[in-house]
């Protein structure tokens, strides 16, 4: 379950960056996507709400170290929606 | 006690030495104590005022902690960002100190507090969201907040960073070396460096003697240069104390000159303000307009930069730098990926150095608003650069060095040489001397360079003020 | 363990080294013959006319034009931007080198007592603090300065800017063994702007600024020091002030006063003073670059009037 939505947020990443070579690791970070910074970042995140039908609070998004906890946090969010 | 002066490093050599003969469990109530003797040492009242920020906030801050109703943390939360900014605003701005008869240049507590009230701020708020998971009592509180080598001029510090590092036990040794070499370096970049070329640009950046032309760019440089090696070198007797203490600080700094674009200026410039300034202002204004979609970064970025000009001072000249620094950014914001496109067009090494020269143009020009002392000199000079009819002099000798040099003898253009020259060495090798001054092994060839620089080129005669002082 | 070795060896090095770079300056600063102290102290001058005070003596007095009239040998031993405190530095170590003169002629104008000229340039003197009147001297007068001249080397870093160029040219003076011309009189002549643009602007500026005089008791001081010296060895002394602008009096507030107290000690020690303000050079602005400092032409002219003097 978990992978499946890996891959899906990696698609996001790919089209919202208009790179298909982006490859998400659990320990990717900003640093290590050209586009991706605090600029992009809130941008992302709302293209990420808006395909999950989620929603981030601020705390949420401030809390994210790396990849690992935005999945886990949509993972976590989407179980509690069933 | 200016990190530049002589008392400094004596004070400093005593309280190592007794941090290093104290056992671990006593350590932190002794840096407590040194700190509060940098605070107070010229004037008791700066202990006063700041024991008193020191207990409104840690009682707010646990108030807030063990307080579950939503509302009322929030209404907490409030209480202390509005009190805080409030005496941020009667000492620095309205400065009530000196309707006391205090000179506000001599009461500690005032040349700190545009740096710890921030700092306060960060904890208030981290406590309210619960991302502060450390335990903490007053003492800890304490230390963090009046830690001596970050109080006058930062690096601002978030709680997480900081708080874990007092009670945990930390190998000194290397530590020491660290620190020691890396006050060296800070303060080569200042006395040696900063200050030697603070004369030649004051001097022409006063109206009657603002040069034309090259002459008047290369001055929007090398003020861009001073400020850097200034706070930098501040920067790193700051980070450099604090090792020898054992603790890691933030970087300040990561190489900003290099930078390709301003966006990157700004994550490698004052970092400490501008993580501060992304984290709980940035993200809080895009978040609230996220709805807006595009407009949502460039009003962020706005408010953003322009609550950075106010922290910085009140006055024009701060709000063109504001200004300036947010319609870059915008401006970068919408060019992105049309300029990552251009960039894989032109081979990778002149794109980066063109992109350099660009970047380090543009933060040169908007760093004459933050030099200018008043905006028609700002105005004069940037009038000045863009002349293009005789924008490259004549006569280079008598049009650039001279000029700069303040005089034509012969002794004030070798010195203008020296400094050019080891100013560029530092520069064009700072990362080499980064990684050697980061390395615990001592490097005594290195360090012996650095005492040389010192004494032949330092200023002692009359030591300029930090140029952050000011903030 | 070898670690610290390590470091004992490095502290002692870097002790070493910085004093040996101390020594080179001494000995380098020493050889430079443009600087006037060196000079003085290097070379045998034996003058029989000596004369002391700041840029005015320093740009108006022509020695060779005292020579023609009064047959003595002549030194200028006037510098830019000093004072009474350096010259008695300056003529204490002419002493040690030279005889004695048999004239002393003291530049003595009420611009010479301000207190806004208490600016000490010990930096002047930084390879002579061996010399026990100079570092007494320094000492009283420029803590801040002396108190860091114990470490080594620390003499040149306080003002380092200062020293480093000069050092170098020392060097090729030691090396060329040629004899600059620099200090050969130790007289440097402002030369007249002529037909440079904007001449007349330079006047109107400076005749602008006011000028309230305070009397310094520290100038006083090192006057009284000079004219002990003098005076014990029988060197006559003269005061004398030369022609200022006239028409920029109605500004200097509070110069009669300061003249006053100069006639005061002149007369106490015996000591003629004389003052130029009436000659007719003092009329014309064009012979000025500020009130108080002719061009070369007009003071030449000036020379003769005092040579003529001195003769009697």
């Amino acid at each position: 379950m978990r992978d499946e939505l890996f891959i899906q947020v990696q698609t996001i990443f790919r089209d919202f960056f208009r790179n298909q070579e982006i490859e998400l690791t659990d320990t990717t970070t900003t640093e290590d996507i050209a586009l991706w910074d605090s600029l992009t970042h809130l941008e992302l995140m709302n293209e990420i709400e808006n395909n999950y039908a989620i929603h981030f609070t601020l705390d949420e998004i401030l809390d994210f170290k790396n990849v690992r906890d935005m999945v886990d946090c949509i993972d976590q969010k989407l179980y509690s929606k069933k | 006690m200016p990190f530049n002066s002589i008392s400094y490093i004596l004070f400093f050599s005593l309280v190592v030495t007794i941090y290093y003969l104290l056992n671990q469990n006593y350590r932190k109530h002794f840096l407590l104590l040194s700190s509060l003797f940098f605070v107070g040492y010229k004037n008791i009242e700066s202990i006063y005022l700041l024991l008193a920020t020191i207990l409104f906030t840690y009682y707010l801050a646990k108030k807030i902690g063990s307080t579950i109703d939503i509302k009322k943390r929030k209404y907490l939360l409030r209480l202390g960002v509005f009190i805080s900014i409030s005496t941020l605003f009667l000492f620095k701005y309205i400065d009530i100190p000196a309707s006391f008869g205090f000179d506000s240049n001599n009461l500690i507590f005032t040349l700190g507090i545009s740096f710890y009230t921030l700092q306060n701020i960060s904890f208030l708020l981290e406590v309210h969201s619960n991302r502060l998971k450390t335990e903490y009592n007053l003492i800890d509180f304490s230390v963090y907040s009046t830690f001596f080598p970050k109080f006058i001029m930062g690096p601002i510090t978030i709680p997480q960073d900081f708080l874990p590092q007092i009670n945990s036990d930390k190998p000194l040794s290397s530590n020491l070396t660290i620190g020691i070499q890396r006050i060296l370096l800070g303060l080569v970049k200042k006395i040696a460096i900063a200050d030697s070329l603070a004369e030649y640009v004051k001097f022409n950046f006063e109206k009657n003697h603002t040069p034309v032309g090259f002459t008047a760019l290369l001055i929007s440089y090398l003020f861009t240069i001073q400020l850097y090696f200034d706070f930098s070198g501040y920067s790193d007797i700051a980070l450099g104390s604090a090792k020898a203490l054992g603790f890691d600080l933030k970087e300040n700094f990561n190489f900003p000159l290099r930078s390709k674009s301003i966006t990157e200026f700004w994550r490698k410039w004052h970092i400490s303000l501008t993580s501060w300034l992304t984290k709980y202002v940035f993200y809080t204004v895009s978040y609230r307009f996220r709805k807006l979609k595009k407009a949502a970064i460039p009003i962020a970025l706005l408010v953003t930069f322009l609550l950075s000009g106010i922290w910085h001072g009140v006055g024009i000249c701060f709000f063109i730098y504001a200004i300036s620094h947010s319609l870059y950014m915008i401006i970068e914001y919408f060019t992105k990926s049309s300029r990552l496109e251009i960039s894989t067009k032109i081979p990778t090494k002149i794109h980066t150095l063109l992109s350099i020269f660009i970047t380090f143009n543009l933060v040169s020009l908007s760093f004459v608003f933050f030099r200018a002392t008043s905006i028609n000199n700002a105005f004069h000079l940037i009038k000045n650069v863009f002349s293009f009819k005789n924008f490259l002099p004549t006569n280079w000798k008598i049009d650039v060095f001279e000029h700069i040099a303040i005089t034509s003898d012969q002794f004030a253009l070798f010195n203008l040489f020296l400094l050019i020259i080891t100013l560029s060495l530092f520069l064009l090798f700072e990362k080499k001397i980064y990684s050697i001054i980061i390395n615990p092994k001592t490097n005594y060839i290195f360090i012996f360079i650095l005492i040389l620089i010192l004494m032949i080129m330092g200023t002692y005669s009359n030591p300029e003020q930090f140029i952050y002082n000011r903030f | 363990m070898k670690k610290s070795y390590k470091l004992l060896l490095f502290l002692c090095f870097t002790l070493m080294f910085f004093i040996g770079l101390e020594k080179f300056y001494d000995f380098f600063l020493k050889e430079n013959m443009n600087i006037k102290s060196s000079y003085i102290s290097k070379n045998k001058i034996n003058a029989k006319i000596i004369i002391l005070g700041s840029c005015g003596p320093f740009a108006t007095i022509s020695p060779k034009e005292i020579e023609k009239y009064t047959h003595l040998k002549t030194y200028n031993l006037a510098e830019d931007h000093v004072n009474i405190l350096e010259n008695y530095l300056s003529y204490s170590l002419y002493l040690e080198n030279n005889k004695s003169p048999e004239y002393l002629i003291i530049y003595t104008s009420p611009e010479t007592f301000d207190e806004r000229d208490n600016v000490l340039h010990s930096f002047h003197f930084s390879q002579f603090l061996d010399n026990p009147i100079i570092c007494k001297t320094l000492k009283e007068e420029n803590p801040n300065y002396y108190r860091w001249t114990f470490i080594p080397f620390m003499k040149y870093a306080y003002y380092n800017s200062k020293f480093n160029f000069n050092v170098i040219q020392g060097i090729k003076h030691y090396i060329k063994k040629k004899p600059t011309t620099l200090q050969l009189t130790g007289y440097s002549p402002i030369i007249s702007p002529g037909t440079i643009e904007g001449k007349n602007k330079i006047h109107r500026i400076t005749y602008k600024f006011e000028k309230k005089y305070k009397w310094s008791k520290i100038q006083e001081k090192y006057l009284l020091k000079i004219i002990k010296l003098a005076q014990s060895q029988n060197t006559k002394i003269i005061f004398y002030e030369s022609p200022h602008y006239v028409k920029s009096n109605f500004n200097f507030i509070k110069r009669a006063e300061m003249q006053k107290k100069t006639k005061k000690i002149a007369a106490n020690f015996g000591i003629d003073y004389l003052i130029f303000d009436t000659m007719k050079l003092s009329l014309d602005k064009n012979n000025f670059l500020y009130a108080t400092a002719m061009y070369e032409e007009p003071s030449i002219q000036f020379t003769k009037v005092l040579s003529t003097y001195i003769k009697k």
